[in-house]
């Protein structure tokens, strides 16, 4: 290896540590506020927000098929004034509530928020003063970190889906006041940025169950900001994975690929080249046949004619030359 | 799932072992088999001589695609060798560990981060007890992989941190004890024939304790009077009837608790994130049966240090070790071992027993590596494959060596001289790719060499011809060739020279 590529060698390895001692832990350190902002945005008592936030929302849906007053406050909907119509009886408006005693959880805003603090929590382990050794070990923590805010992610985004006779059975609906008849049931649930609202109608046609749903839905403004620092945080982390696994992999790579360019003098251009001469059967280059040999021909002279030229070489068929 | 094709799977392995980062250890209560899973999701089994647990490492079994978090006994019936793995994407695998076939696997929407396995009080084989990114506990059967029912909680439900299942002395139920990441303390109590039918279960008592995030929760097993608790940053002993802290122990500085377990009424056994053990006796007011039981914490009286089960040479790991203690019983023996499987695929054993005499402070291990295991196991291999190339290769030197010593032999002498069947010579001279031209044997194909040297021959030629046209002497000197055309025939003509 030359002073040059020596230096080169040299300098990837300092960028390398470099990257561990200091890069890493600001971009934790930055990763860390962006976390602690999301989970201040959340209305459950998270990493030191006490927040019991009480939200209300409208949910209708058109037309004028059911209609919803919902209070949400933390991660449960703690006061509902529900009406629906019933589908089979046209002029029957079915009525309900939920109440303080026994609210509507929704699980999918404590399963975010505990996946969120388990994020935080991989972060407040890494001591700000701590020196990385290996680069093993940083891919290891933006592993964990990754993994619990894309389950984060989901939570939010993908709702669990229930059979509906455990549907029937939940907790929630049995805290229904006044219950509903057997054949109905209702069900909350999160899907990314909105609140939605679906009542089901269970109706036994020619012996099989059909169920007629019919949705509500409307916007919760902190989900979406949630949704967005989450994606943005997990952008981060991707970028800090990337640049540990390009800065390890630099250090020894660079060592093989100047060796390589002094061995080969083959060009990328130069083999382009050749193939596509090859493919198209034509001649690269001019063929050298003297005239005497021409003139005297009535023959059909097909020849291999094969010229060297410094690192690679051309192949090319001549053609026929038909006789008179 | 029934199908009609079947799809093999094929594996390719090259010289250097695939990187095994362990995430889950098992040992089985025969000590007969070891089993680790990895953060990629392979779980690789070892064969473990019980008297000198001396680990070789048998298996690797492939399908989870998910850090494998949890290993668990399925069955407590002696010739079932079965075990349960469950990954962080939900996957949970019933694996028979004789043959490493998957006997039952299963995805659901619940992901465990721990498995307890325990024999109920009516029921005839094992069931597993879950615990982890949900609001309940599960009751699973091993075998069909089917939640049986599961626990709720009525007070400030919320994720199950940590869990344990035991059957009080005096009485004939199963409890469950339970801590959520809150802080909340729940206790069930399970008279055997709950069901889904029975749900929602809730829990018969609940307390608040200022304990967030636990990693483990242990009942102590000789007296059931006393609870360890550990977090990261410390680690608990509560009185189980009322759940008062009876004394507590910092993790050592830059290190983080994992988990740990009783060793005695007045032994724990501790481990952390640098993958070494801690015994400690507990003070007087910690321990049932003491005159200073449940009394206030004396000042000279604090959880003692006895040993520390550690490597020797501390090398760095890269991410905390798995770690599990368990007690086995070999040839009515009971052994009571800590295991550690590291970032590099190295698993280490500890005879707990052995380093509880306060003399001995760094107790060796027994490791073994995958990567060490899979370098003996090539070595081995190339030594096949060469004696078995060399088989082959004798019979083949010596037809070579005819031929060459006389390129005008004919296959027959050649078949008659050595003893083979004339087939088998031909087979091998094509091999070699030597064929007959003209009663001699050449190798037939053209090496690069000799294309290249004709190639160079021809353009030399006709450079040669531009700087002195020897064709056009060669053609006037002679006047005479032959010229063929399919139209007319043969007749000599004039060249036009």
């Amino acid at each position: 290896m030359t002073d040059n590529e020596k230096e080169e060698a040299a300098n990837l390895k300092e960028e390398f540590e470099w990257v561990l001692r200091e890069e890493v832990h600001a971009i934790l350190h930055q990763l860390h506020s962006v976390l602690v902002e999301c989970a201040h945005r959340f209305p459950v008592p998270l990493y030191g927000n006490e927040g019991q936030k009480q939200d209300k929302f409208i949910l209708t849906s058109q037309p004028e098929q059911l209609k919803c007053i919902v209070t949400l406050t933390g991660d449960s909907i703690t006061h509902a004034d529900i009406s629906f119509k019933v589908l089979r009886q046209m002029h029957t408006i079915c009525r309900t509530s939920i109440n303080q005693d026994g609210p509507w959880k929704l699980q999918q805003i404590q399963d975010a928020a505990n996946h969120l603090q388990q994020a935080i929590g991989y972060i407040d382990n890494v001591d700000k003063h701590y020196i990385f050794r290996s680069s093993d070990e940083v891919l290891h923590i933006i592993q964990c970190l990754i993994g619990s805010l894309q389950r984060a992610r989901t939570a939010l985004v993908l709702p669990k889906k229930k059979a509906i006779d455990e549907l029937m059975n939940s907790r929630n609906m049995k805290a229904l006041s006044p219950n509903l008849p057997e054949d109905l049931a209702i069900s909350f649930y999160i899907q990314s940025h909105k609140l939605i609202f679906v009542t089901y109608q269970l109706t036994s046609v020619h012996g099989t169950m059909r169920i007629d749903s019919c949705q509500a839905d409307c916007a919760v403004p902190w989900l979406s900001d949630v949704l967005w620092m989450l994606t943005a945080a997990s952008h981060m982390c991707q970028q800090l994975k990337d640049k540990d696994i390009v800065a390890d992999e630099n250090v020894p790579t660079t060592e093989y690929m100047i060796t390589d360019e002094i061995k080969n003098e083959i060009t990328m251009h130069d083999i382009m080249k050749v193939l596509k001469y090859m493919k198209i059967g034509k001649a690269a280059g001019y063929d050298r046949f003297s005239s005497e040999m021409l003139s005297g021909c009535g023959v059909i002279v097909a020849a291999c004619c094969t010229q060297w030229q410094i690192g690679g070489f051309r192949e090319g068929v001549i053609g026929v030359i038909p006789s008179l | 799932m029934p199908g009609t094709n079947l799809i093999v799977p094929v594996v390719l392995w090259g010289k250097h072992a695939p990187t095994h980062c362990v995430s889950s250890v098992y040992l089985s209560r025969d000590q007969k088999t070891l089993v680790t899973g990895c953060y990629d999701g392979q779980i690789c089994i070892w064969q473990v001589n019980p008297e000198t647990l001396k680990m070789t490492p048998r298996c690797l079994l492939v399908g989870h695609t998910a850090p494998v978090t949890c290993l668990s006994r399925a069955s407590i019936i002696q010739d079932n060798n079965f075990i349960v793995s469950s990954s962080e994407a939900g996957e949970m695998c019933t694996w028979d560990l004789i043959d490493g076939k998957c006997r039952e696997s299963v995805k659901l929407s619940q992901i465990h981060t721990n498995i307890q396995a325990y024999h109920m009080c009516n029921s005839d084989d094992l069931r597993l007890f879950c615990n982890g990114y949900y609001a309940e506990i599960l009751i699973m059967d091993p075998f069909s992989l089917e939640i049986l029912f599961s626990l709720s909680s009525k007070m400030n439900p919320d994720w199950i941190s940590a869990l344990h299942v035991l059957r009080p002395s005096s009485r004939k139920d199963d409890v469950v004890l339970a801590i959520s990441i809150t802080g909340t303390v729940k206790v069930w109590s399970l008279l055997g024939h709950e069901n889904k039918q029975s749900e929602p279960i809730y829990e018969n008592e609940s307390k608040q304790i200022r304990c967030l995030n636990a990693l483990s929760l242990n009942c102590c097993a000789y007296n059931q009077r006393t609870v360890l608790i550990v977090c990261a940053k410390y680690c608990q002993i509560y009185d189980a009837g009322d759940f008062s802290v009876l004394c507590s122990i910092t993790a050592p500085s830059g290190e983080r608790w994992m988990s740990g377990d009783f060793l005695s009424p007045d032994r724990i056994l501790v481990w952390s994130t640098e993958g070494k053990g801690y015994l400690y006796k507990l003070p007087a007011n910690s321990v049932p049966d003491h005159k200073g039981f449940h009394g206030p914490t004396v000042d000279h009286d604090s959880p003692v240090l006895l040993s520390m089960l550690a490597h020797p040479d501390n090398k760095l790991l890269s991410c905390p070790p798995a770690m599990r203690y368990l007690i086995t019983s070999v040839g009515g023996k009971q052994r009571r071992l800590m295991l550690r499987g590291d970032s590099e695929g190295v698993v280490s054993i500890w005879n707990v027993d052995e380093a509880n005499t306060p003399v001995s402070t760094f107790t060796v291990p027994l490791s073994v590596g995958v990567a060490q295991s899979w370098f003996s196991l090539v070595i081995l291999m190339s030594k096949m494959n060469h004696a078995l190339v060399d088989l082959f290769r004798d019979e083949d030197d010596a037809i070579s060596e005819k031929v060459e010593e006389d390129r005008h032999i004919s296959s027959y002498d050649i078949a008659e001289k050595l003893g083979l069947d004339h087939k088998t010579v031909l087979t091998h001279l094509k091999k070699a790719r030597y064929t007959k031209k003209l009663e001699t044997w050449v190798p037939q194909e053209l090496a690069e060499r000799n294309l290249m040297n004709r190639v160079l021959i021809c353009d030399s030629l006709l450079i040669h011809n531009q700087t002195e046209p020897f064709l056009k002497t060669l053609i006037t000197d002679d006047k005479k060739w032959i010229i063929y055309n399919k139209r007319d025939i043969i007749a000599p003509s004039r060249s036009t020279a």
